[in-house]
C-alpha cells in the first residue's frame, strides 16, 4: 500500500522563514508501552537488556541504535524509529511487562530544526524553553493550540520534534506557521 | 491557575480536566437511596480550601489531588491520586 503523508496538503508550501526548516518524519515507527501495574521494574530491566535501551526518567528521552524512547507519563513511553519497520513485533520481548500498541499510523510528526525554532516554539507552547529548563534530552507533552502534542528537543541547533495525532498534522502545521509569522520552508527533498 | 503537577512540573491549568471532588466517600450498595443521591448530587460549595481532582489530560494524563483556595485559585498542593 503506498504511503500517504499526514502533510500533504501543506507540503505545497515552500516559502522561506531565514534557515529554520519544517520537515515531516516520515515514515517512522510508533509503539506506545504502558507498564502493567507493579511491572515498571521489569519491563525497564527487559528494555535494559534486550535493546540495551535505558527507559528515561519523567520529562527526558534517550536514543539507542536508532530506537528512540520517550517519556510519556509515570510507567508510559513512546517507543520510535525512523522510517517504516515491525516495531511492535520486534519490541515482543516487553510484552509480559506492558501493553504494547502500534501508533505507527495514529501520530504525525514534525520536525522544526534551525536558529528560529526556539522562537517559534515558545509562541505555540505554553512551556519554557530556554536552556536553563529545556535542553537537548528533554521530553513533555503539551498543548499547542488546543492540539495535544509531544515536544522533545534533540539538539542545540536547536531541533525539536512535535508529535501529535495525525489527523492534526495540517492544522499544526498552520498553527506553526502563525507562531512564526511566516511560512516556513521545507528543506529541499 | 497554575497547578505543579508531581510528574511534569508547573503547567498552565488548560492542560488540566476539573473532574470534582476529590473526598467523597462511596455509600455501601445497600445504603438508603438518600445516601445515595447526597453522593451523586449534593455538594459543598465552600468558599476557600477544597480538595478536587483534575487530571492532567494533556500532560501525564494521571488523576491529581490538588489542594485549591477557591476564591483566589492559589494551588497548595498536587498529588497523584493513585499513589
Ligand atoms: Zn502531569
Amino acid at each position: 500500500m503506498a504511503e500517504l503523508s499526514a502533510f500533504t496538503k501543506v507540503k505545497s508550501v515552500a516559502a522561506t522563514h531565514g534557515s529554520t526548516t519544517a520537515m515531516p518524519i516520515e515514515p517512522r515507527s510508533v509503539v506506545s508501552i504502558t507498564a502493567w501495574r507493579g511491572a515498571a521494574p521489569a519491563l525497564a530491566d527487559a528494555a535494559q537488556v534486550t535493546f540495551g535501551l535505558t527507559l528515561p526518567q519523567p520529562g527526558r528521552w534517550i536514543e539507542h541504535n536508532g530506537l528512540a524512547a520517550i517519556w510519556a507519563g509515570p510507567g508510559h513511553w513512546w517507543l520510535q524509529r525512523d522510517g517504516r519497520s515491525e516495531l511492535l513485533a520486534e519490541l515482543a520481548p516487553l510484552a509480559p511487562h506492558a501493553g504494547l500498541i502500534d501508533m505507527s499510523d495514529a501520530r504525525a510528526v514534525l520536525r522544526l530544526s534551525g536558529p528560529a525554532a526556539r522562537d517559534i516554539l515558545m509562541g505555540l507552547l505554553p512551556l519554557d524553553l530556554h536552556p536553563r529548563s529545556f535542553t537537548p534530552g528533554c521530553a513533555a507533552s503539551t498543548l499547542a493550540a488546543h492540539m495535544g502534542v509531544h515536544v522533545r528537543q534533540l539538539d542545540d541547533a536547536p531541533t525539536y520534534d512535535l508529535s501529535c495525532l495525525r489527523s492534526y498534522a495540517g492544522s499544526l502545521w498552520r498553527a506553526l506557521e502563525l507562531a512564526s509569522a511566516g511560512p516556513l520552508r521545507l528543506p529541499a527533498a | 491557575m497554575r497547578i505543579p503537577c508531581p510528574h511534569c512540573g508547573e503547567r498552565g491549568n488548560d492542560e488540566f480536566v476539573y473532574l470534582g471532588a476529590a473526598a467523597l466517600t462511596r455509600p455501601a450498595a445497600d445504603a438508603p437511596a438518600e445516601a445515595w443521591h447526597s453522593y451523586v448530587y449534593l455538594r459543598d460549595n465552600p468558599a476557600g480550601l477544597h480538595s478536587e481532582l483534575w487530571q492532567h489530560t494533556h500532560g501525564c494524563r494521571r488523576w491529581l489531588v490538588v489542594a485549591r483556595d477557591t476564591r483566589t485559585h492559589a494551588v497548595f498542593s498536587a498529588t497523584d491520586a493513585a499513589v
